[in-house]
């Protein structure tokens, strides 16, 4: 029998989100060649073109595995072979005929919906990965089967059990040549080590997560206090900055135990980045080294390629007094107006204080635009950037103080990491995304590290809002409300509503992300060690689960035909008369029927009468009769 | 495919990729015991056969009975060493007939062979079956294999069938056998009449054993005489058989059609030799 891919509603459907799900992930000539693909299948089917031949379709897979392996170098590695496995689905679907192909092209899509698994564990793709599941499953039972859903619906309700046991009581295996999602040199979130005129301001563009933090175990409520260190930058070029080598520190690990802690759970990175907050003593990450470094800064050992969760111990009062060296003091040579500027500022102060209150007068009163778009910059373009143009990002403020106050003799570094975040009230967690990036200084002032954030005098509204809701306002709006730290943007009511929506679902994502993330090898442990700890409870709970689903179940899926006890009593006559080759006729009254059994096996003659009374007493007459079918039922079994 | 999603998700740690193996394998277990229950309560009451020669097809019937409380989708019936399947569905406490084509190699009493049933319900990705064997015995005529023309010794040159359908009558003629007078007839008009028949007349057939002598096989002879015994039955002749102690009356019809075969498919070659 031949098969129609696109006649098939539900499965076609459900097999091409599968695809759109992981085209999404794979290189777009990847994703345009598939679809394609699946266009023309469809004319062909609907418009009658020409199918490609299976020959045709064999030397494409031939021709599209080469171009992957020019592409990547490589077959192995979740890219390339992922990006092969969409574009050989697609020729799947152009070979698609017969009964065959369409229990491997119902395998395929299988394994296209966990394959997008590996890319994201949002809950976002729960909703269209399921329906998909649900519709490949759909496609394979029968075409007469009456009500097909709803037999789908009490498959897929009877597999739970099985499928919650498995869960959690089937051992997570811990391979040593664990695979990975192979790691990208820019990062999974476009986080680097460096600043360069342009590069957080990129980065502050896209909208994606960066991570996610639950900090309400410490004092710290406003977003302005949340300053996330990535990376430290030493090396100064002017406006652009170059981390130093950071040393290994080693840390005391009962002056940690009491410290309150908080827990972030970070998306894939390709990179050994743990954004911490600032007086964060130590990182606790499963399965993964963590190395503490000097500058307050901590590194995994291994880079973060799939979503994570890692525990960092915190510390109010901490300080790094790490003396500087020389090298906190380097900086480009001074040119033009800015080595004007540096002059007339050394002549005219005296300590370190001074020097910095005219550094702040420099960008408080200054004239900056705080802004995404402030035009290309040169890697020592200070002179234009202070002076002329005046516009800039955070990356901008931050190089150039950081370098002024070198040339002034103040020691001082960049720090590049995330500023803020979008607090949930639901959830009870901040939401830090790429947009939140930021650098600030620190300099060495009075025998201590302390942070300077040029933004906080350019662009307080950004540090008092947060960053999402800043670049959401117009760039008039920006430029005018910048240095109004009190002001804020008018909310409308439907806005309010969205925001609630929104926060709801970070929330059930979060919550979601953070379950799967965090269920490994050891809470796997204690989840049973808890169990068997509450045992009788425990035990008791699930009972009334089980009766409860199988109650539920029932009612949903029983037959609609209930039978009384009278009726299963002459069925179950029936079946013995039947056994002895005196079937009932189906026009045959159950009385006569009862008479004729009487005359054929006269044994059982009065068993029978027995039976006929209590039938024509409870059925005909309407009357209870004294004696009882059960009984009578009994009686008749034995 | 199941293992290849396990390693996916044992090779990344993925949990979402653990619940998607893991949901998968519970309704592949699932399809299990449901493809065993569609065919667990379905019993096959009664078998019973057409007349079936040896070397032909033939057919089966099979009495189904669903005894479970759920309907019985997609059952397939096959017999053992015939990939021919048959399809039938049943709802629950009912009763179906299907037939199932089989071609029995040997004459007399033939075991039935294995009777499969299996279902793929309802993915169609795993079979459960159910065999039944021992079902009794069906009879099976001789193959109809050998000479079509009647032999000629087997005409009866003094008995012609008068079954054909009435017509009229005519008046006797010289060249008309004695035996063909309508003698209530004639002694009613008082002249001789003969009765006419809407068919023309076929001669009467006797088939005996001996006929067969050219044939060295038993077997073979046996075969001779079912095709020409099924022949003459089909042509309207008259016939009747002698093989060894076996003497049938000269007739036509069904039931000494079966008759006749019915005592080849039995006969012990032993006793005629």
């Amino acid at each position: 029998m031949t098969r129609k891919f696109f006649a098939q509603r539900i499965f076609s459907f459900s097999f091409v989100v599968a695809m759109a799900m992981v085209a999404f992930e794979v290189s777009a000539w990847i994703a345009a060649f598939s679809f394609i693909m699946l266009g023309w299948k469809w004319a062909s089917e609907t418009f009658g073109w020409k199918p490609l031949s299976r020959k045709v379709t064999g030397a494409l897979s031939i021709l599209l595995l080469a171009q992957v392996l020019i592409q990547f170098r490589t077959l192995i590695g979740q890219e390339p072979s992922y990006t092969f496995l969409l574009a050989l689905s697609s020729l799947r679907i152009m070979d698609y005929e017969t009964e065959r192909d369409h229990k491997f092209v119902v395998l395929l899509g299988f394994l296209l919906i966990s394959v997008k698994s590996l890319f994201t564990l949002d809950i976002y793709w729960i909703l269209p990965s399921a329906l998909s599941f649900a519709g490949l499953w759909y496609s394979l039972l029968p075409k007469e089967l009456p009500q097909k859903a709803r037999a789908l619906l009490k498959i897929f309700i009877m597999s739970i059990p099985a499928a919650v046991v498995l869960f959690f009581a089937f051992p997570r295996l811990v391979l040593p040549w664990a695979m990975s999602r192979g790691g990208s040199p820019y990062g999974e979130i476009g986080f680097s080590d460096e600043i360069n005129p342009g590069r957080v301001a990129e980065l502050a563009s896209t909208p994606e997560v960066a991570f996610r933090a639950n900090i309400s175990s410490l004092p710290l409520k406003n977003s302005a206090q949340l300053y996330w260190r990535g990376s430290v930058l030493t090396s100064s070029r002017g406006l652009s900055w170059r981390p130093g080598r950071p040393l290994l520190k080693t840390r005391d690990e009962k002056e940690i135990q009491n410290l309150p802690q908080y827990e972030i759970a970070i998306e894939p990175t390709s990179q050994t980045f743990l954004f911490v907050l600032d007086g964060t003593q130590a990182v606790r990450l499963e399965a993964n080294t963590v190395l503490p470094l000097d500058q307050s800064v901590f590194r995994a050992s291994r880079p973060i390629t799939k979503s994570s969760v890692y525990r960092a111990s915190w510390d109010a009062n901490s300080q790094d007094k790490t003396e500087p060296s020389e090298e906190y003091l380097k900086h480009p040579p001074m040119m033009g107006k800015v080595r004007e500027w540096v002059e007339t500022t050394l002549k005219r102060t005296r300590s370190v204080d001074e020097r910095l209150i005219e550094l702040q007068k420099l960008f408080s009163e200054g004239g900056f635009l705080y802004t995404l778009n402030p035009g290309l910059y040169g890697t020592n373009d200070l002179e234009d950037f202070l002076f002329n143009r005046k516009r800039g990002f955070c990356e901008h403020f931050a190089g150039a103080y950081a370098t002024l106050a070198r040339a002034l003799g103040i020691p001082a570094r960049v720090v590049v990491g995330y500023q803020g975040g979008r607090f949930n009230p639901l959830g009870g967690f901040w939401k830090v995304a790429q947009k939140d990036a930021h650098a600030w200084v620190e300099i060495y002032h009075e025998g201590v590290w302390k942070r300077r954030d040029p933004t906080q005098w350019v662009a307080p509204l950004r540090l008092a809002i947060g960053a999402e809701e800043f670049f959401n306002l117009s760039e008039e709006d920006q430029r005018a409300f910048a240095r109004s730290v009190d002001w804020r943007p008018p909310v409308a009511s439907r806005f309010m509503l969205w925001d609630d929506v929104s926060f709801w679902v970070e929330d059930l994502n979060y919550r979601w992300t953070y379950f799967l993330i965090d269920f490994d090898k050891s809470s796997q442990q204690s989840f049973w060690k808890s169990f068997s700890e509450y045992k009788a409870r425990t035990f008791f709970i699930v009972l009334i689960v089980l009766t409860l689903l199988v109650l539920i179940f029932r009612s949903l899926f029983r037959q609609k035909v209930n039978l009384s006890e009278e009726q299963v009593l002459l069925l179950q006559v029936e079946k013995w008369g039947r056994e002895r080759n005196a079937e009932r006729n189906s026009a045959e009254p159950p009385l006569s029927y009862l008479e004729r059994l009487k005359k054929l096996f006269p044994e059982k003659a009065e068993l029978l009468t027995r039976v006929e009374n209590l039938y024509d007493q409870k059925i005909y007459a309407g009357i209870s009769p004294k004696e009882s079918a059960k009984d009578l039922q009994k009686l008749w079994k034995s | 495919m199941a293992l290849v999603l396990f390693f996916l998700a044992v090779g990344y740690a993925n949990n979402l990729v653990y619940i998607f193996f893991f949901f998968l394998v519970s309704v592949a277990l699932t399809s299990v015991l449901i493809t065993n229950k569609n065919v667990d309560g379905v019993e096959v009451e009664n078998i019973s056969a057409e007349p079936v020669f040896a070397g032909e097809e033939g057919s089966l019937n099979l009495v189904l009975i669903n005894y479970s409380k759920s309907p019985a989708w997609e059952l397939e019936f096959f017999l053992e060493k015939n990939n021919k399947t048959f399809l039938s569905s049943l709802e629950p406490n009912d009763d179906n007939a299907v037939s199932v084509t089989w071609v029995p190699s040997q004459r007399g009493l033939v075991k039935v062979p294995r009777l499969y049933m299996q279902s793929y319900f309802p993915f169609g990705l795993l079979r459960a079956w159910k065999v039944f064997k021992d079902r009794g015995k069906v009879l099976v005529f001789p193959s109809r294999q050998g000479d079509k023309e009647f032999p000629r010794k087997s005409y009866d040159s003094t008995a012609f069938d008068n079954t054909g359908v009435f017509r009229d009558h005519r008046l006797f003629q010289g060249s008309d056998s004695l035996t063909k007078i309508d003698w209530r007839a004639s002694a009613r008009r008082q002249e001789l009449l003969v009765k006419n028949f809407e068919e023309s007349e076929k001669p009467s057939l006797h088939f005996s054993w001996r006929q067969t002598e050219h044939l060295a096989d038993a077997e073979a002879r046996l075969s001779q005489l079912a095709l020409w015994v099924d022949e003459a039955e089909r042509q309207g002749h008259s016939y009747s058989l002698s093989v060894g102690s076996f003497q049938s009356s000269l007739n036509r019809g069904p039931d000494h059609w079966r008759g006749c075969l019915e005592y080849l498919a039995r006969v012990n070659i032993g006793e005629l030799s």
